[in-house]
């Protein structure tokens, strides 16, 4: 009987043991946590961020406002955002785009004003404005997973994710980018 | 013990015998403690696979620290805007840099700047401190990311006293190497760990003059 | 498990009745100290007197005085929005050791959001009469003037806190309805 007793007790032990690694959360859960899915063109909205994702354009050379000009593979993306409750904190410093197993940051290369890269975003206030991914050749095809947020190591805080359709995107050989402004009306 | 079965059994054992096993167990340790230490001395059990750095010349690619590297050319020259390094020609300060090309061959964008990357690329002749690194013909200067799988024409440039480095100096590019590998203290995250240069660069350096307000070589 | 086994192991129950709970004191102590006791971690509002002047850090800050801006007054601004400004006059006590902080911030007292100044985008940085932060090097009192963009929807009241760099985690808090 006792024997009994310690062994139904052991097994419910280790079956209570078995059922927390089961169910405790991966490592990388942190960063999953809070990630809205949005649909392109439909304004999503995080803790500190809501944007509508645009046109998607596919150029071989990208011209700025100012003149800047740089050649290569770039998938240029229409971004409308603005924070939700807080400018301090609002800097729209995530932002990358996942195209089968590779992730690509906004590039940094231009002026500032051309790129929505890194603007501090404005609660009620939004702006539109462009990010740009430099990628390789090969990636310019199939979908990608575009993902935004105003903190670089968003543990437990709101990213937006949005698939980008390459394939339906306009494709040209050069295309201007316009800076940095308030969203029309 | 067990119902009395123990006791009896410990009695039988002579004394002479429990003095050989305890002899046998410290000469065990002392055998192991030597091995551990001769095994520290000497490095550790992995095997070195490690020669010295491999030594390329100019427009010769080679991987080194998960990156596909071409260094093109080395320049000395009084001004170079764009490279973040600033010059007073009055002061006898010009603008040592290197050209080069370069593709990230890991998976996730890479700052260049980051542990084991192109800031840690070491000119010898007393050039002293990290080079800025710039994208060459970009024209501003800014936080560099290396993308995967795109190939990015970098400046890596440094300041030197005019009478430093000159036309025809051969100069010695250590580079960077590191492997990548997951943190343990935030999971999910991943560091770059330093290894010993395994690339040197050898190339003949340029001075290009009082250079061009147009930021290229 | 009968009497038996409790009369065998009481020192045992007894032990685990005390430790468990002693345990848990500990640690949740310990925890709350670190958070709620450190005052750097607290962030203090001071809120003005009954004149609207507010002493920290060695200065008289106040009275403030907020008013809405439109196009109508020469601003670029996209529909939707309007600008509130907010004028703060500054006294030191000791000049040689004026207070210094950040870029005050306005908030939306009825949702919390919170709005940076925008001098820069307003084409007011340029402006020498109009101090957006604490002057680090005063010649007497000054008026620290802050644009902020926002919403239409965005009602009053509002606070402009600013938060002095050395004031142990007090920072001031002015009550403005423009």
């Amino acid at each position: 009987m006792k024997s009994t007793l310690a062994w139904a007790l052991a097994l419910v032990m280790v079956a209570a043991a078995w059922s927390v690694t089961v169910l405790t959360p991966a490592d990388d859960a942190g960063s999953d946590a809070f990630v809205t899915d949005v649909a392109a063109g439909e304004r999503g909205s995080g803790r500190n961020i809501a944007a509508t994702v645009g046109a998607v354009t596919i150029a071989k050379s990208v011209t700025a406002e100012s003149g800047w000009n740089a050649t290569g593979n770039w998938v240029v993306i229409e971004v409308t955002a603005e924070a939700s409750s807080d400018q301090v904190h609002g800097l729209l410093s995530l932002a990358t785009l996942k195209i089968g197993d590779r992730t690509y940051s906004a590039s940094e290369r231009g002026p500032d004003e051309m790129t929505l890269y890194r603007t501090q975003l404005v609660p009620g206030v939004p702006q539109t404005g462009s990010l740009l991914f430099e990628v390789p050749e090969n990636a310019l095809r199939g979908s990608g997973i575009l993902r935004l947020a105003t903190s670089t190591t968003p543990w437990g805080d709101s990213i937006l994710q949005v698939n980008i359709d390459l394939d339906a995107a306009d494709r040209v050989g050069s295309t201007q980018i316009a800076d940095v402004d308030w969203a029309a009306g | 013990m067990l119902w009395g079965v123990g006791e009896a059994q410990q009695q039988v054992a002579p004394a002479r015998g429990r003095y050989r096993a305890t002899l046998a167990a410290l000469l065990v340790i002392v055998l192991l403690g030597a091995a551990v230490a001769i095994l520290a001395a000497t490095g550790g059990l992995e095997t070195s696979t490690r020669r010295g750095p491999v030594e390329h010349g100019p427009q010769e690619e080679f991987t080194s620290s998960d990156m596909r590297i071409t260094v093109e050319r080395a320049v000395v020259v009084d001004q170079l805007p764009g490279s973040g390094v600033f010059t007073d020609a009055d002061a006898g300060e010009r603008v040592f840099a290197v050209l080069i090309e370069v593709e990230n061959l890991d998976v996730d964008p890479r700052l260049a700047r980051s542990d084991g990357g192109l800031s840690r690329v070491i000119a010898d002749f007393g050039i002293e401190g990290e080079p800025e690194i710039s994208v060459y013909g970009d024209g501003d200067f800014s936080v560099v990311t290396l993308q995967p799988g795109v190939p990015a024409r970098l400046l890596l440039s440094w300041m030197v006293d005019d009478d430093q480095i000159g036309e025809g100096d051969d100069v010695h590019l250590s580079m960077p190497d590191a492997e990548k590998r997951e943190s343990t203290l935030t999971p999910g995250t991943f560091v770059w760990d330093e290894l010993p240069p395994s690339a040197v660069v050898v190339t003949t350096v340029e001075d290009l003059g009082e250079g061009r307000e147009d930021g290229r070589l | 498990m009968t009497g038996g086994w409790w009369r065998r192991n009481t020192a045992a129950v007894v032990a685990l009745a005390v430790l468990v709970p002693a345990t848990a004191l500990a640690v949740g102590w310990r925890e709350w100290h670190e958070v709620y006791d450190d005052p750097s971690q607290y962030h203090r509002d001071v809120l003005p007197d009954e004149d609207g002047t507010i002493e920290i850090d060695g200065a008289v800050l106040g009275p403030a005085k907020a008013d809405t801006f439109t196009e109508a007054d020469g601003f670029e601004l996209p529909d939707g929005a309007k600008v509130v400004a907010v004028k703060i006059p500054v006294d030191n006590a000791d000049l040689d050791d004026p207070i210094r902080c950040w870029w005050p911030t306005l908030v939306e007292q009825s949702t919390g959001r919170e709005w940076a100044q925008m001098s820069n985008e307003l084409g007011l940085s340029s402006d020498p009469d109009v101090q957006t932060e604490c002057d680090p090097s005063p010649t007497g009192p000054y008026d620290i003037i802050v644009p902020f963009i926002v919403p239409d929807d965005a009602e009053g009241p509002f606070w402009l806190d600013i938060d002095p760099d050395e004031s142990d985690g007090a920072f001031a808090r002015f009550p403005v309805t423009p």
